[in-house]
């Protein structure tokens, strides 16, 4: 009885360990597999209760003109880059997931108003030390670029945010 | 006597004193206690204070990790900060299981490992910059702690697992109707029942009643979020219904735990009719009400008809509770299809609204006087008092908000006064009877 009691406890631990690899894995894969993009973003401050400060980066590709999808569906945005410009950009979101090319997987999120929805995609927050999070918000209040690592399976990493101007 | 049950500490040091004073015999003293679940020499006081007090600290501790991980320690090398704290929730862990397995205690450690196992998954969404939106680091703290939590029959630990997924049904709520929350209830519950433990099972009650109006939420929301109704009120009427049939069945078990969460979801369940009863006695408050709902497809109306259906008939076969409830539960499944049968959209303030809230005021008289004559049959302050401030209560707002004009309120104030006699004249002829009968059977036991 004991030893089942004492291998239970051990798996209770065993699972909050897998849990918090199987986070730290779904958080780091793109960064590992991904290829790396740079998007035109806009940050804003708030902050978390349990993760502190961040800034909150806002996308051309966060609204999208589509009122009748409901919150939770999952979303895929596909990406487009002109040869001569810079930066990355978000095509049209379809529900399906694109056969080629680079695509962002995302969710929508609220409730939707007349005109449209918003699709959060997992990059929309930079989180760092308060004065850092409030320096941001100052210095890219206009724009900057957003460097993200998307993986094949439209799963995306925020690497950081640069505050150089946007050039496109 | 079933609120005595809760104010065993008083009792407990007023007993002590009646033995000091030479009132009662040490005996009597722990005859009288043993009622109560409890003894003269019980020391539950002095080890409760310390209980609370170490989980107090505890919790500081447990908030000042999340502090320090929200504080962001950037220079620190990523690599360091996260195996740092994936480390020490190992070992807050190892020794919680050890002392555990050893002395049958460690459930401190153990909350602080479930802290800061909470908080590794935190800083890592945070090094990673996952998303805005993470109500599912949330669920994965909650979901680990569980296992642990049932394991050690810890209520501390079910208490946090309860707050962490509490605040992700908030979260989630938003986006899906949150099922998983049966999970965390079911545990809670049953580490409640494990560990006897009539304050986590309030809790639980407490969650339950949350997430149903959340589920509810969600049925009027049609998919697309949570939407809170006039209905919903229909089903809390349900619920209080319900929780006044588990109090009084709880209140005949044979388990002092019970007994005790027994009076206090019976406590709760009255000021939440009272509450409700204040609330519709008002004639705007009522009238949107009825305005609002959505007849007999309305899901409010089901969901509330259901819980009222089985607290009516929990309430007949147990014959649980006295009289007037019993009667007051048996009938409202009916109120409630008659409620959603004549009001609805559409309707306007009409003869059936100017009934309803006349109907409420009279319901809330009636429960007024109930509750002054239960509290001074019983020796019940909580009723008695209860009784007093919500007749004062109602006096006033139906003396300003002159329900019915000033004739229409002149009168139903006269109404008023009739009950109010009528029930105090009622009283003194039961109490005469009740004199008289003990009177005889005091001179029938001196003949024999």
């Amino acid at each position: 009885m004991k030893r089942c009691h004492v291998t239970g406890l051990m798996a209770a631990l065993g699972l909050q360990v897998a849990v918090m690899a199987g986070v730290f894995v779904g958080g780091v894969y793109p960064l590992w597999v991904g290829q790396e993009i740079r998007l035109e973003t806009r940050p804003v401050d708030p902050r978390d209760l349990f993760r502190g400060n961040y800034a909150r980066l806002g996308y051309d590709f966060s609204t999208v003109e589509t009122p009748d999808l409901r919150p939770g569906e999952v979303v895929y945005l596909p990406l487009e880059k002109q040869p001569n410009e810079a930066l990355w950009r978000g095509g049209k979101p379809q529900a399906s997931e694109p056969e080629t090319g680079l695509y962002l997987r995302g969710r929508v999120s609220g409730q939707p108003w007349s005109t449209g929805n918003t699709v959060k995609y997992g990059i929309e927050a930079l989180f760092a030390p308060k004065e850092k999070a409030l320096a941001l918000e100052r210095q890219l209040r206009d724009s900057a670029v957003a460097v993200v690592r998307v993986a094949p399976n439209g799963k995306a990493a925020l690497v950081t945010v640069e505050t150089e101007a946007v050039d496109n | 006597m079933q609120l005595l049950g809760l104010l065993r500490r008083e009792l407990r040091s007023e007993c002590r004193q009646w033995v000091v004073d030479g009132d009662i015999s040490e005996e009597q003293g722990n005859r009288i206690l043993a009622r109560y679940d409890t003894h003269l020499d019980d020391d539950a006081d002095g080890s409760l204070a310390y209980k609370v007090l170490v989980t107090v600290a505890l919790l500081f501790v447990g908030l000042a990790i999340l502090l320090l991980v929200s504080a962001n320690w950037e220079d620190i090398p990523r690599a360091v900060r996260m195996l740092g704290l994936i480390a020490t929730t190992i070992t807050l862990n190892l020794i919680g299981i050890r002392g555990y397995l050893k002395q049958g205690e460690g459930s401190g450690w153990l909350f602080l490992g479930g802290i800061s196992y909470g908080a590794s998954i935190m800083l890592i969404a945070q090094i990673y910059h996952l998303g805005e939106h993470f109500p599912d680091g949330l669920f994965y703290w909650a979901l680990g702690v569980a296992p642990m939590a049932w394991l050690v029959r810890s209520r501390v630990l079910a208490l946090l697992m309860l707050a962490v997924a509490f605040l992700w049904m908030g979260a989630q709520g938003q986006y899906t109707p949150p099922w998983a929350m049966v999970l965390f209830l079911g545990v809670a519950v049953a580490i409640a029942l494990r560990a006897h433990s009539g304050g986590l099972l309030l809790v639980v009650i407490a969650v339950l009643v949350s997430w149903l109006n959340l589920l509810l939420g969600w049925a009027y929301g049609d998919g697309w979020g949570p939407d809170f109704e006039a209905g919903h009120l229909s089903l809390n009427m349900g619920l209080l219904a319900l929780l006044y049939a588990f109090s009084h069945r709880a209140a005949h078990s044979e388990s002092h735990y019970l007994r005790r969460s027994g009076s206090l979801v019976g406590l709760w369940a009255l000021r939440g009719y009272l509450l409700l009863l204040v609330m519709l006695s008002f004639s705007e408050f009522s009238e949107g009400y009825l305005h609002e709902l959505a007849g007999l497809a309305d899901p409010g109306l089901w969901a509330g008809l259901l819980a009222a259906l089985l607290a009516s008939a929990w309430v007949v076969v147990g014959r649980l509770g006295s009289t007037g409830p019993r009667l007051l539960v048996m009938l409202l499944p009916f109120v409630l299809l008659g409620i959603h049968a004549f009001g609805g959209r559409g309707a306007g303030p009409g003869d059936f609204t100017w009934l309803f809230v006349v109907a409420v005021n009279l319901l809330a008289l009636l429960s007024a006087i109930v509750l002054i004559q239960e509290g001074l049959k019983r020796g019940l302050t909580q009723y008695f008092y209860s009784g007093i401030v919500l007749i004062l209560l109602l006096a006033l707002m139906r003396y300003l908000d002159l329900f019915g004009d000033y004739l229409g309120a002149a009168a139903m104030f006269l109404v008023a006064a009739a009950v109010l006699y009528g029930a105090a004249r009622f009283w003194r002829r039961q109490q005469g009877l009740e004199t008289q009968a003990a009177k005889g059977g005091c001179a029938g036991e001196e003949q024999s």
